[in-house]
């Protein structure tokens, strides 16, 4: 294949790839199952026993 | 999704039993050192600042002596506020805060740990010793050459190695996100690192190299390489330390938890392309000039959600600012993270920049982020962490850690008014054509009227200095004074 446009099409995809991480990652994030465990989690620094 | 939660629910009772268990003997020996190390390295890389700021204003201050000339000293002054003082903030932050949110010692022990801290003050004296001496690569913060980048290549993995293998061996089932940014600091300077420094030396047995890539392409390696040194060493790690020291002082968790992983993903994704704004109206092309102006303007939504996140956390908490000098500190450096981060996308716009660029606005931009952001965000850490790690009751004196704020504050806004100024000045004249078409000042013209912002700077950065110098003497004491430290029994308690 020509490489110009071989280049130009993984351009694309890359960029359709991007756009659907960062969509899973809100999904993720924001599935309302999860807000308890993430809760949890933001209290892992306050929980070192030492202050 | 019923038996998930359920599963869920153990892990926190299973949770609650382990932090009754004993602690685990955190290795804090290498972290104190850390801590002094970037009390000494800031001193000194104030100090270099203000030495070259005064040049700037009064050449004679160059002593007519090429070792302390401008061009020698002004890498000295990045380099040890960059990677002497903030680097090694970082190599004592990172280590305190993935042994406490893992809830194990580090991985290879204190060995481990000590040959990092010890390498990296090679690193650095090796550097500086160079630059002094007129042995540079001469790439902008990249400036080591070759043999000391190869040094800094062992060390760098070496720190990645301590730092991951604590995570892998964590006790925690989740790994606390101030992590994840520090992670991502020590893998992308990794990679930035090796990526900017393909050189071939001239011999093995001389200091010189030549870079392989040449002309645009070396350019826009050395700016992506330059900027992301902006967004991983300055940003990332140092948002690391804030999702820790900020919920840890205001003794709440962070305001949002889901926005955190938002800010940490998107920060990541949108840095890696904003290098290009450093070449806007070069030969690098329209497309990549473009690009790296939309990213850089796409970069405003995360660091406005992480600076909201930061300073939400303390919403309920507000009147800790008035006692907690710690607190103070790195709520006004997300306060200066927000401004920063605000000014340095609408440079990025090709239109501001055609007038920004090469002034002393950028010059300005560049230290509202440093002093204001880095600077005060590690003050805090250094506050909160050193009555902690020396076990006293509180700090020395309270009053000098109100007068370094103070003088500090002063000194950033000193410094970034008249560098706004100036800057501004500088690029309007540059572009003004007299009544003929020609330009109607010479460069000798816009130097002497930047003069008087050039000693408004100088006065800035010595207040700056003034401040840190404070603050040495005030945790020097604090770990000296013969206060009786906390007993044991306290400790337990606390």
């Amino acid at each position: 294949m020509d490489p110009m446009k071989l280049s130009q099409i993984l351009g694309t995809l890359s960029t359709v790839w991007f756009f659907l991480f960062f969509v899973g990652m809100l999904l993720w994030v924001f599935w309302p199952s999860r807000k308890r465990h993430m809760d949890h989690q933001s209290r892992i620094p306050l929980q070192d026993d030492e202050r | 999704m019923a038996s998930v939660s359920a599963a869920a629910g153990s892990a926190y009772a299973s949770d609650a039993s382990a932090s009754a268990q004993a602690i685990p003997q955190y290795d804090d020996d290498v972290v104190r050192a850390g801590l002094i190390a970037t009390i000494f390295w800031g001193v000194v890389g104030f100090l270099m600042g203000n030495v070259i700021a005064s040049q700037l204003a009064f050449p004679v201050m160059n002593l007519g002596l090429e070792w302390t000339s401008f061009g020698r000293l002004r890498p000295v002054h990045t380099s040890a506020v960059i990677f002497a003082f903030g680097g090694n903030a970082m190599i004592a932050a990172s280590f305190y805060i993935v042994q406490r949110t893992c809830r194990t010692n580090l991985f290879l022990g204190s060995l481990g740990a000590w040959c990092v801290f010890w390498g990296y003050q090679l690193f650095i004296v090796l550097a500086a010793l160079g630059y002094v001496l007129g042995i540079t690569s001469g790439k902008e913060y990249a400036e080591p050459e070759w043999f000391v980048d190869l040094w800094l290549t062992i060390v760098w993995v070496l720190y990645l190695v301590v730092f991951a293998g604590t995570l892998v061996k964590r006790r925690e089932e989740h790994i606390y996100v101030a992590n994840w940014f520090i992670l991502s600091f020590i893998i992308t300077v990794a990679m930035l690192h090796l990526g900017n420094n393909v050189q071939v030396p001239v011999s093995w047995t001389g200091w010189k190299s030549y870079t392989v890539p040449g002309g645009v392409q070396d350019a826009m390696i050395q700016w992506w390489y330059g900027h992301n040194a902006v967004g991983f060493f300055l940003t990332a790690a140092f948002l690391g330390m804030m999702y820790y020291f900020i919920p840890k002082a205001a003794g709440r968790p962070v305001y949002s938890y889901r926005l955190s992983i938002v800010h940490f993903w998107s920060l990541v994704f949108l840095y890696i392309w904003a290098g290009p704004h450093h070449l806007h109206y070069t030969s690098l092309p329209d497309w990549a000039q473009t690009l790296g102006m939309t990213f850089s303007v796409m970069l405003w939504m995360p660091s406005w959600g992480g600076m909201i996140n930061g300073l939400m956390t303390l919403s309920g908490a507000w009147d800790k600012l008035r006692t907690d000098a710690s607190l103070r500190f790195s709520v006004t450096a997300v306060a200066f993270y927000g401004m920063s981060t605000f000014e340095g996308p609408m440079m990025s716009i090709k239109a501001v920049n055609a007038l920004s660029h090469y002034t002393d606005w950028t010059v300005g931009h560049v230290h509202s982020g440093a002093m204001g952001w880095v600077g005060f965000i590690t003050f805090g850490m250094l506050y909160w962490m050193v009555p902690q790690l020396w076990k006293r009751e509180g700090l020395w004196s309270q009053r000098l850690v109100a007068w370094h704020f103070w003088i500090a504050t002063l000194g950033i806004v000193l410094y970034i008014t008249s560098m706004w100024v100036s800057g501004i000045m500088q690029g309007l004249m540059w572009r003004a054509y007299d009544e003929y078409g020609f330009l109607q000042y010479s460069f000798g013209e816009t130097v002497d009227a930047m003069h008087p912002f050039y000693v408004i700077r100088l006065l800035g950065g010595l207040f700056y200095l003034a401040g840190a110098v404070i603050m040495a003497v005030n945790l020097w004491k604090t770990i000296t004074s013969t206060a009786p430290a906390r007993s044991s029994a306290a400790v337990a308690t606390a």
